[in-house]
């Protein structure tokens, strides 16, 4: 609760205060109304606040996904440029949306969150203000308008087939089922599965490359959040076939389009489609409510490494040339970035590995097997340009690159900026914070100090990630099936008459007994 | 219910102004066919027992949002549609072929659905029944107070969007030549912006 208002109201009174106080002091209140946001969400962390009726409903999916937008809020916010204090208040907005986003069951306040989230988005992918800027602007807003009349016209027939605006109502019949689609289709074009991801590579070009990080992460996360609530293994017969065809596109598609790739901005946008693909696969399963948030957080990690990496060379494009030898010029930089990559590609034992293989466990858990192998073999294909551009930035760099490297530090010296007149140069090497942080920041420290977080975050998810999935886990009903009976014997006969079942179970879980279909009675776990 | 004249003749109107609206060259008069279309479209509101959303329909729908377009359309002289190169000259049949899918899809489901046998007593959609739905907190208040927020968002994003100078004055800069070079009332900020690049 204290999360929603923290968030709206810093928003609403920043959209005025900042008139008053300075550009830095806006950016620091916004960071620290994130930050408290992030903290106010902890509180409480597995208890569920339901409020408004249940239109607000604050359960551990909803504070771990909160968690995730506010990380790429931060993201967005340390390293973004705030040559305008609207920057970081549409930054805010956002996450604001995001967050009721997680946090309702109620389709037609999915609808409100989604504009709430998307409309900052489409201003700060024209933040450019250049020829690409304005395009991935429109492009994003025509599509993304486009994904709302979808989802507000499957959201109208949902409510026909169920009388309920509330996700998870029971419902059967083709239109229930059209309904269904309709809104998986606007999601789809929100997280960018094919065949509704035609404007990703070029809004993620397009745009800023924080501006990318923040929709690269955030998004999907709120986006996810939504789906793992309207579309629940219960239904699964009605969305299940939809879902499949997206996943096994999704991962096709993005694999195989980012081979062709030579911009790293676009590489990852291919990979982000491929990712939200593998992200899919965990909605078909039980406990998708865990292992989902938990591909969102380390893929918010691993991706804001990236893009953080990228965004701190230029906040331009970036040719993959330009990454050769990164390691040897700037350590740090080369570092994150390969920490990233390696886990993105799903490499044990680093917490993509372990992301992927829950969310592969959730379909296999289900019995999407051709889906399963499907997704491994995406993820070999994969495997090659995360690994090419892995082997670029640990190969030598050439002579021509450290002249582009003094440049770009004159360049820097003189107009603040690492882009130099005509040749395409790269930013100063480690050790000038200043240099780190152009173009796109100006505060050294803070940026720095949330890559080496992220890279020490990641890495405990590596080395723990029980860790991180039993947080998850927290406050979701136990899995069902768990009930072990050990006497009487599996296979032994029994005397009609009076006899005791025995057995084991987590408490609270019901055992239902049965005769030839014929229901006997029930029984719940106690405590013992 | 049974269908009578006035259906069919709505019917024939909206589907009418519809096609209009996408068809017409000119982009007026596809304004002015998609303001038709919102008053039919608010007659059979009304006669839905949603009045009052008929009137919000007329209201700001037609009064405030189309003229909006209209003004922009006049202001940009774009009611020409038939401008540049037309690249895909196939695809309006492609794109037909895919709107008659959709619509036959959607059809097949809307015909086979059984609706409700008992609906509830509507109170004719007027605001005195729809206020207390809409600010009951254990209703739909905190959907209205998204929207209050949603509003918020979109006016800020708006000035935004289209707020000039303060930013292209920070981008005069080699690497992103601009395209008048004439010193502007903007370079004393230009200076000032520099002091924050370089602390």
């Amino acid at each position: 609760m204290l999360t929603l208002y923290l968030l709206a109201g810093f928003a609403t009174v920043l959209s005025l205060l900042a008139f008053l106080i300075s550009r830095e002091a806006n950016r620091i209140v916004t960071v620290a109304a994130l930050l408290l946001a992030g903290l106010f969400s902890l509180v409480g962390w597995g208890q569920t606040v339901e409020a408004f009726g249940g239109l607000y409903r604050f359960d551990t999916l909803a504070r771990g996904l909160t968690l995730v937008a506010i990380l790429g809020g931060l993201w967005a916010l340390l390293l973004g440029p705030a040559k305008k204090f609207e920057f970081p208040l549409l930054v805010l907005f956002a996450v604001t949306g995001m967050h009721v986003m997680a946090s309702s069951p109620n389709l037609v306040v999915l609808l409100i969150a989604l504009e709430v989230f998307s409309l900052p988005l489409y201003v700060l992918a024209t933040w450019q203000r250049d020829e690409q800027g304005f395009e991935a602007g429109l492009k994003y807003f025509l599509l993304g308008a486009l994904g709302a009349a979808i989802f507000l016209y499957g959201i109208a027939l949902y409510f026909g087939a169920t009388g309920s605006f509330m996700v998870g109502a029971t419902g059967s019949g083709p239109l229930y089922i059209a309904g269904l689609f309709l809104i998986m289709a606007a999601f789809a074009f929100k997280t960018a599965m094919v065949p509704f991801q035609w404007w990703s590579p070029d809004v993620y070009q397009g745009s800023p490359t924080v501006v990318t990080l923040f929709m690269a992460t955030a998004v999907k996360a709120a986006a996810f959040a939504a789906m793992l609530r309207i579309f629940t293994p219960e239904g699964l017969e009605a969305w299940g076939i939809g879902m499949a065809a997206l996943v096994a596109l999704s991962t096709l598609f993005g694999n195989l389009g980012a081979l062709a790739q030579t911009e790293a901005k676009r590489l990852f946008a291919y990979s982000s489609i491929a990712n939200a693909g593998y992200i899919g696969l965990g909605l078909f399963g039980p406990t998708g409510q865990a292992t989902i948030p938990f591909y969102l957080l380390t893929y918010a990690l691993a991706t804001g490494l990236i893009f953080a990496v990228l965004s701190m060379l230029s906040n331009q494009e970036v040719p993959l040339e330009r990454l050769r030898g990164l390691w040897y010029r700037k350590p740090l930089l080369g570092g994150a970035l390969g920490l990233g990559i390696l886990s993105l590609l799903g490499l044990p034992p680093l917490a993509g590995f372990w992301a992927k293989y829950l969310v592969f466990q959730e379909a296999a858990r289900a019995g999407f097997y051709g889906l399963v192998v499907l997704a491994l073999v995406t993820s070999a294909i994969g495997a090659y340009y995360y690994l090419k551009t892995f082997f670029l930035i640990f190969s030598q760099p050439t002579p021509a690159q450290e002249t582009e490297d003094r440049e770009a530090e004159a360049a820097l010296a003189q107009y603040g900026s690492s882009e130099a007149p005509g040749v395409p140069v790269t930013a100063a090497p480690m050790g000038l914070t200043q240099a780190l942080m152009a173009p796109a920041a100006q505060t050294g420290l803070p940026a720095l100090g949330m890559l080496v977080g992220a890279m020490a975050l990641l890495g405990l998810l590596s080395l723990l990630p029980g860790l991180g999935l039993r947080a998850f886990s927290a406050g979701l009903p136990p899995a069902a099936a768990a009930v072990t009976i050990t006497a009487p014997v599996d296979g032994s006969t029994l005397a009609v008459g009076s006899h005791t079942l025995q057995g084991t179970g987590r408490p609270g879980e019901t055992l239902e007994l049965f005769d030839n279909g014929v229901p006997l009675g029930a029984v719940t776990v106690g405590q013992q | 219910m049974s269908i009578g004249f006035w259906e069919v003749l709505a019917l024939l109107v909206l589907v009418g102004t519809g096609l209009a609206v996408v068809r017409l060259q000119n982009a007026v008069h596809a304004a002015l066919a998609l303001i038709a279309n919102f008053l039919v479209v608010a007659g059979v509101y009304v006669a839905l027992e949603a009045r009052f959303v008929a009137m919000i329909q007329i209201i700001v729908y037609a009064g405030a949002i189309v003229v909006l377009f209209l003004f922009v359309i006049m202001l940009l002289s774009a009611a020409n549609a038939n401008v540049g190169q037309d690249l895909l000259p196939r695809l309006p049949w492609v794109a037909a072929l895919g709107a008659l899918g959709l619509a036959g899809v959607l059809i097949y489901a809307v015909t086979r659905f059984q609706p409700p046998a008992n609906a509830p007593a509507l109170g004719g959609g007027l605001p005195q029944a729809l206020g207390p739905l809409l600010y009951d907190p254990e209703k739909w208040l905190y959907a209205l107070l998204v929207v209050g927020f949603l509003l918020l968002v979109a006016t800020v994003a708006a000035v935004v969007l289209i707020e000039p100078e303060r930013i292209i004055a920070a981008t005069s800069h080699p690497a992103h030549p601009r395209q008048d070079q004439k010193p502007s009332p903007s370079t004393g900020q230009q200076k000032d912006e520099r002091a924050v690049v370089k602390p």
